[in-house]
């Protein structure tokens, strides 16, 4: 009687107790996973969209700029901050939030947050993203603001100048002086010609107005003795009624020089060996554009005589684009001489390019280059013991 | 048949020995009794004892995973120029973070490195929390920001790996 009522003691004082207690921590866990998993949802659920809207304020005193949320998601959505990302520094304006005041967003409702503070004098791209309350985070689409305004809406028009006919490796510049209250973004730009007689054309964003539009080379304004046009630099032009300017430059004309051809060979070679010559050109630097050697052309203009090998030349092309003022090995060439007859110990070769019509291509204006020519005589010597 | 117990020749061996049976077997259900009684308050005392250790155990082992239900810590933002991040926490509970680094994303994750020394983000705080001198790694954008805590409760300074074991951890990619 006694064992079974400890028995009896024992299961009622230690394993239900066990079990009810497994049972409600269990429960507790149970309790937590689906509330976690309820908010879980709840966060999925959330749907926040950041649109960005402001006016240019032009004339006015300060822009206006504000962050519209919209929820389009069937709960509350509780915005706990939001902050200004500076995209192209990749960190918050101000190391500070935007907005750090909480805002209900109740579900299909747009409320309208200004961030004037935030975006005043302030250049570049820029990100808002929204904190939610319950950890979610929510981004606007990039926009652009130029001292705290958006461009998109302070610049609804477009003026276009042109300059034709740039002399390659001057450095064009456009100046833009708005007149009155019209303003335009950039101001100025330049450019460097990298080809003869270059074209470009670039777009500016305006608003409605006049505007003085100047062109400099080298950063000296450009004369109307070498515009075709317009007749007067600088230009004024108005805006909406024309949007674009084009300067056009007197085109420089092109005249091809002559190439300098050269013969590297060594001065001395046996008889029967086989030896190395290169052919260099030198393109003067007066000339206007970049020529592209034709190498068959040269080749065809070798000529050899003396002591060598019939059928042992052979020749691989260098380099195939000449640059004024440069240097440049356009062939190596390979040669065997002959084996002496007779008594004779010494023997010569004569290697000549003759002067060539089109050694080279003008890569701008497709005319052909000419060269001169040379000539190199190699000695060939006995070899001993023959 | 009826034994004839007068007939043994010594009287007194018969009424002494009908007063030592008796004793006996009082002595016996005593030892029996006593003996029950001890092993069973043993046996008893052992369940309490492994019982209370189990529940002590289970409580731990239960108390770190509603913990971990309980949590829930986001990345704000970031700040590549100085390498500070801000966290918030949205969960129920505080956390202590034990790591910090920025990473290149074509890269692994360096894991946890131990190189915030438990700063503790409550729950209860409405305004985020700068995390300092976070570990950078050299490479290429876009960068992973990864930030791994623990349950406040559940940080132990002096023993990191245990700190470790209950990690949980948040992400934010940086372009």
């Amino acid at each position: 009687m006694v064992g079974m009522a400890i028995i009896l003691a024992i299961f009622f004082t230690t394993l239900i107790p066990l079990y009810v207690y497994m049972s409600s921590l269990y429960g507790l866990l149970s309790n937590e996973t689906n509330s976690r998993r309820i908010r879980d949802v709840d966060r999925e659920t959330e749907d926040l969209k950041l649109f960005v809207e402001g006016r240019s304020g032009i004339g006015q005193g300060s822009p206006s700029i504000s962050v519209v949320l919209k929820n389009t998601s069937p709960l509350l959505i509780r915005v706990e901050r939001i902050w200004m990302m500076n995209v192209a520094a990749g960190s918050p304006v101000g190391d500070t939030p935007c907005v750090n005041t909480i805002v209900d967003v109740p579900p299909g409702w747009n409320i309208t947050v200004q961030v004037n503070d935030c975006t005043r004098g302030f250049t570049g791209r820029v990100q808002f993203i929204a904190v939610t309350g319950r950890g979610r985070l929510f981004s606007s689409a990039p926009i652009d603001l130029f001292q705290g305004r958006i461009i998109a809406g302070l610049f609804p028009y477009t003026l276009t100048v042109s300059v034709i006919n740039m002399k390659r490796g001057n450095e064009y510049t456009i100046d833009i002086q708005p007149q009155g209250d019209a303003d335009i973004h950039p101001r100025s730009i330049t450019y460097k010609a990298t080809a003869s007689n270059e074209n470009i054309s670039l777009s500016f964003g305006t608003t409605a107005g006049t505007f003085r539009v100047y062109l400099k080379e080298n950063g000296v304004l450009v004369s109307t003795a070498r515009l075709i046009a317009p007749p007067t630099n600088p230009v004024d032009v108005t805006l909406p009624d024309y949007w674009n300017v084009v300067f056009i430059l007197r085109r420089v004309e092109i005249l091809p020089v002559t190439i300098d051809l050269e013969i590297f060979a060594p001065s001395r070679v046996l008889e029967g060996e086989s030896f190395q010559f290169q052919i260099f050109l030198s393109l003067p630097p007066q000339a206007g554009e970049d020529v592209r050697i034709n190498h068959d052309r040269i080749i065809q203009a070798i000529s050899l005589s003396g002591d060598y090998e019939q059928n042992t030349l052979k020749c691989l092309p260098v380099e195939d684009t000449l640059s004024p003022g440069s240097t440049k090995t356009a062939l190596i060439c390979s040669l065997t001489a002959a084996e002496l007859t007779g008594n004779r110990n010494f023997g010569s070769i004569t290697i000549t390019v003759g002067p060539i019509q089109d050694c080279g291509t003008g890569e701008g204006s497709g005319l052909p280059y000419s060269s001169d020519q040379d000539s190199t005589i190699i000695d060939v010597k006995r070899q001993r013991g023959r | 048949m009826e034994r004839d117990l007068t007939a043994h020749p010594n009287p007194s061996y018969r009424r002494g020995h009908r007063r030592m049976r008796g004793d006996t077997v009082i002595l016996a259900e005593i030892l029996l009794f006593a003996g029950v009684v001890t092993v069973g308050l043993a046996l008893w005392g052992l369940s309490l004892g492994y019982v209370t250790s189990q529940s002590t155990k289970l409580a731990q082992d239960y108390d770190k995973l509603v913990s971990q239900q309980r949590s829930f810590f986001i990345i704000e933002a970031a700040s590549l120029q100085s390498n500070a991040v801000w966290v918030s926490n949205h969960g129920l509970n505080d956390v202590a973070v034990i790591s910090c680094t920025i990473y290149p994303k074509t890269t692994p994750s360096p894991g946890i490195r131990h190189n915030v020394a438990g700063v503790i983000v409550r729950a209860s705080d409405n305004t985020p929390t700068v995390l300092t001198g976070c570990e950078r790694f050299p490479g290429p954008p876009p960068y992973v920001v990864e930030v791994w805590y623990i349950p406040a409760h559940l940080y132990n300074p002096q023993d990191p790996a245990s700190n470790s074991m209950y990690a949980l951890v948040a992400r934010y990619e940086k372009g």
